[in-house]
């Protein structure tokens, strides 16, 4: 290549015969393009008298000529720190093709699980299928959690170049060791991060460090905008303990409602919160348990006396809304004691009245309640005889969530008056999994309805035990023709491909009954769930 | 042994979307009553609806597919799931001898190219009808490019700014014309130009470069007879007018351990183009293999990237011969791991400039790069190498991301198409 620059600039020769061709020679001739050395003498050879044919052959001249001597520019690199070497080795070619086959979408499902077996194994995902991961994640926020360990280095390099990818940049556990150099870094990143960075910094750090979590926090809380206050301190959700409690309480006088709500929230879940003990010291009074000759309750409601402002920063809402649960209207003192009745551990009844789940919800149905002054707005609601004591009911079934009580889930579940499907399931979400397969293996023994979404719930590893009782029930469900359950039966079908012991493929393949009136109908979905479940014991197999 | 197919390329064989969803499904052992392969052929028997299983077989060599399954797709679901399966799960082909019913098929296969060999030999042209066949389109391409011409000086003369506002028509009907006087690759470039008057800033100069370069053609051909037939056949090249395949096998070929560098393929309406590019590790020279497929028809799916390949490769005549055909393959293709790119991005380029001095119609140039970082500012992607000279890289280009996760801010090495202005990414070394 010639690097000789001639006088005239190539590019000034170019915007004139630019210039000239977009006009047309008719109106602009051509002026004569001079150049220096071996261009100059090209461009001399054009006949002067044919205007278009010097002007296309200069410009073919010319543009080849630029073309073929453009250089690539010296530039300022950007200042970017190359990634650190990972220690964990990358995982084996083939598990790298199940990671593929996942993301492609076929076995999406799995992939939560294929994440946890790779950081047992000690691996991290192929540098070439990080892209692909941290665009199918971005959305799944269930899994966030699971990529950290298995990203690598590399991975959490590469999502700190993608504004997309942010939510997998911030790596904890490279600082988890509790080291005054850590902590700097994890000050730093707090103060120098996006919104996004933040978030997952601190949806870590919750996990694995919950009080750093909330140290940092307070250091630049006092600064921090009404909405990121509120997603920050969603944070909490995860770890939340008693150690928490002074800042919530703090919180509690907040300048935005959102956070005040926020707080309450996570207050309420917290038995030993002074919140909590607000509500206790206002309901306690109003009831009085007798548990002979049977279970009883009174009501004294008179006793709540004025809404004070003590209740408004505990966030209890003075008025009531217009429609409410199963209730028409609800009256203003009805109201604030279901609320308050609602933050209480159902625990706190069970031990002051020393009585059962039970007994307290038999003493329910029993109760007594006492209006005292007559409340204006209910008089429509009182026609209905049992509407206070669905009041206690449902208060003490959203308590029963919010305090994770199994003791009392379950007392819910076994009983039939107060419950709905919605609150079965929520009920349901409150058991750990082996309660909640005895619940089922109980259901499936009666011999009652499939209660299709309870199962839809059970999203965990099941049991042999659990997995065989499944099986046994479809498969003679479809030997009995049953037309009805087939429906449920598909979707129980592939929950057994996603969460049963890939152990028992034998157990999943063999034993359907084939020449079932009805197997036609569920042929597709049995072969689907074999397939996962052999997928599932090919993967981990790859990894163990 | 030779090379197996990846899950990817497997996929890349179906005919559509639903043979391809449906071979999956079908890549399962339970879903096969036999399984085998040895190094000519795979094949299975497969349970499907009716009472004897299909038996589906693939030849390794073009490869070929046969399945006595009803289906009229090719290949069909159950060579896709078949490939799919020996992919993914190569211990469940149990058979190791081929059974009558595959060995009947590929002996006859062999045949019957050997057959086809045999008369294409007898049927070569007869030199007079063909000199006559080529004075009757030498004839019909001059009239057509002097029309061309004419249609080219009005331009200039009235000015470019008169093409704002024409209809697809005004480019359309020259472009038939050429098609009319066997110049389809001359139409391809005025068709080319219909979208630029609209396509915003400097439109103009974009316009008057391809104009330039029909110009240059027009020119070139005026002087056909007087010039080299390396300049000749790069003319007829960029015309579209083709030389026989026969012809160029029989030229020399020149024998090496080509590596496969990168693929790109391109689907145009009804049709897909695909082109290879070779690197010839001691002739050090770059080959590009096209390959074409219309409506479902498969690609060439022989050429794996990343490969290394022991052949005999014929080029077409040129001035800087880059298109060929590869004559033969003497030893099934190895796996290689790394590459000699150029260390500079101005070694690179200077390749390029001393390619677009011997033939100024190259419009695609085989780029390969030693050391270089690529960077993403939110906008653009750039490589830059370790004299801090950058080039930019087209930003429509495949795993671009893949690329900056295999680097991670070290410098790796890119192959891609150079197209005088921008980069596109094909491949990438760690």
């Amino acid at each position: 290549m010639t690097n000789n620059i001639p006088t005239n600039p190539p590019s000034e020769l170019w915007d004139n015969l630019v210039t000239t061709a977009l006009l047309g020679t008719e109106r602009r001739p051509m002026a004569q393009a001079q150049a220096n050395e071996a261009l100059g003498t090209a461009l001399a050879q054009f006949d002067p008298n044919d205007q278009e044919r010097t002007l296309l052959g200069a410009s073919a001249l010319l543009s080849l000529y630029q073309q073929a001597g453009m250089v690539p520019t010296i530039a300022q690199r950007p200042k970017l720190a190359p990634s650190a070497t990972d220690e964990r080795p990358m995982c084996s070619a083939r598990a790298s093709q199940h990671l593929g086959m996942m993301l492609d979408g076929k076995y999406g499902a799995v992939l939560g699980e294929w994440l946890e077996a790779l950081t047992q194994a000690g691996q991290r995902v192929p540098e070439t299928m990080l892209p692909s991961l941290l665009d199918t994640c971005r959305t799944n926020k269930d899994i966030h959690q699971l990529l950290h360990p298995v990203l690598g280095k590399r991975g959490h390099w590469l999502a700190a170049q993608n504004p997309a990818w942010h939510y997998a940049s911030i790596n904890v556990a490279a600082s988890e060791e509790n080291n005054d150099q850590a902590d700097e870094e994890l000050t730093e990143t707090w103060e120098t991060s996006d919104r996004t960075q933040r978030m997952a910094l601190l949806r870590q750090l919750r996990q694995q460090r919950p009080d750093k979590a909330r140290e940092l926090l307070l250091t630049t809380w006092a600064k921090e905008k009404a909405r990121d206050r509120k997603d920050f301190l969603d944070t909490f959700i995860v770890g939340v303990s008693q150690a928490d409690e002074p800042f919530l309480e703090y919180a509690l006088d907040d300048r935005s409602k959102e956070v005040r709500n926020v707080a309450v929230g996570l207050l309420i879940g917290l038995p030993e919160s002074r919140l909590v003990q607000r509500m206790i010291d206002r309901v306690a009074p109003i009831f009085t348990y007798t548990s002979q000759p049977e279970p009883k309750l009174t009501v004294e409601i008179a006793l709540l006396e004025k809404f004070d402002a003590a209740m408004q920063r505990d966030q209890i809402v003075e008025t009531p809304p217009y429609t409410w649960g199963n209730v028409r209207k609800i009256g203003k003192k009805a109201w604030w004691l279901r609320q308050m009745l609602e933050a209480i551990p159902p625990k706190y009844w069970t031990n002051v009245w020393d009585a059962s789940p039970e007994d307290l919800l038999e003493a329910a149905a029993q109760s007594n309640w006492n209006w005292g002054i007559q409340d204006e707005d209910l008089l429509e609601a009182t026609a209905q005889i049992d509407w206070s004591t669905t009041i206690l009911i449902s208060a003490w079934a959203a308590a029963t969530m919010d305090y994770a009580d199994p003791a009392w889930a379950n007392t819910f579940l076994e009983q039939t008056t107060f419950k709905s499907r919605f609150m079965c399931e929520e009920l349901f979400e409150v058991l750990p999994p082996e309660q909640r397969e005895a619940y089922l293996m109980s259901i499936l023994q009666k011999r009652t309805d499939i209660t299709e979404h309870l199962f839809q719930q059970c999203q965990h590893r099941w049991s042999p035990e659990f997995t065989k009782a499944v099986l046994d029930s479809i498969r003679s469900s479809i030997k009995n023709a049953d037309t009805r359950t087939i429906h449920a039966n598909i979707s129980l079908v592939s929950n057994i491909g996603l969460y049963t012991p890939p152990t028992m493929l034998d157990a999943v393949t063999n034993g359907w009954p084939t020449d079932a009136e009805v197997w036609h109908n569920m042929e597709a979905a049995v072969e689907a769930c074999i397939d996962t479940v052999q997928f599932r014991q090919d993967m981990l197999k790859e990894l163990a | 042994m030779s090379m197996s197919w990846t899950t990817d390329q497997v996929l890349a064989l179906a005919p559509d979307a639903s043979s391809a969803k449906s071979g999956k499904g079908l890549a399962n052992p339970r879903k096969w009553v036999t399984l085998g392969h040895d190094e000519h052929a795979i094949w299975g028997e497969c349970q499907g609806s009716s009472k004897t299983p299909y038996r589906t077989q693939v030849d390794k060599n073009g490869p070929g597919f046969r399945c006595s399954c009803p289906s009229r797709k090719f290949p069909c679901k159950h060579a896709i799931g078949l490939l799919l399966l020996l992919a993914n799960k190569p211990e469940a082909f149990t058979e190791t001898t081929q059974p009558d019913w595959v060995s009947e098929w590929i002996t006859s296969r062999t045949e019957k190219a050997e057959k086809r060999e045999t008369k294409k030999r007898a049927t070569a042209n007869d030199p007079k009808a063909q000199a006559k066949r080529t004075s009757e389109r030498r004839d019909k391409i001059t009239a057509g490019l002097n029309d061309l011409d004419r249609w080219v000086r009005d331009l200039v003369r009235q000015g470019l700014a008169t093409t704002q506002g024409k209809p697809y028509s005004f480019w359309e009907s020259t472009a038939a014309r050429l098609v009319d006087a066997q110049a389809p690759g001359a139409a391809r470039m005025v068709r080319e130009m219909a979208g630029i008057p609209a396509s915003g800033n400097g439109w103009q100069d974009r316009l008057l470069v391809r104009l330039a370069q029909l110009h240059l053609l027009i020119e070139g051909y005026k002087r056909f007879d007087t010039l080299p037939p390396a300049t000749q056949a790069d003319i007829r090249s960029i015309l579209g007018w083709n030389y026989n395949q026969e012809e160029v096998l029989a030229t020399e070929s020149v024998r090496d351990q080509w590596h496969i560098l990168g693929q790109n393929i391109e689907q145009e309406d009804n049709l897909k183009s695909q082109r290879t590019w070779l690197w010839g590790t001691n002739s050090q020279r770059s080959a590009l293999i096209l390959d074409f497929a219309h409506g479902n028809q498969p690609l060439d799916k022989s050429l794996v990237v990343n490969t290394m390949l022991d052949a005999d490769v014929a080029f077409f005549p040129s001035n800087y011969p880059l298109r060929a055909l590869i004559k033969q393959q003497h030893t099934p293709p190895t796996s290689f791991a790394t590459f000699a790119g150029s260390p500079t991005t101005l070694g690179a380029t200077n390749n390029y400039t001393a390619a677009l001095a011997r033939n100024p119609w190259i419009e695609r140039f085989p780029l390969a790069l030693n050391k270089v970082v690529p960077f993403y500012d939110g906008e653009n992607w750039r490589v830059y190498d370790t004299e801090d000279r950058s080039l930019t890289l087209n930003k429509n280009s495949k795993n671009l991301w893949e690329m900056v996760a295999t680097s991670g801010g070290h410098p790796i090495g890119i192959f891609g198409e150079w197209d005088g202005r921008q980069l596109t990414l094909l491949n990438t070394w760690g």
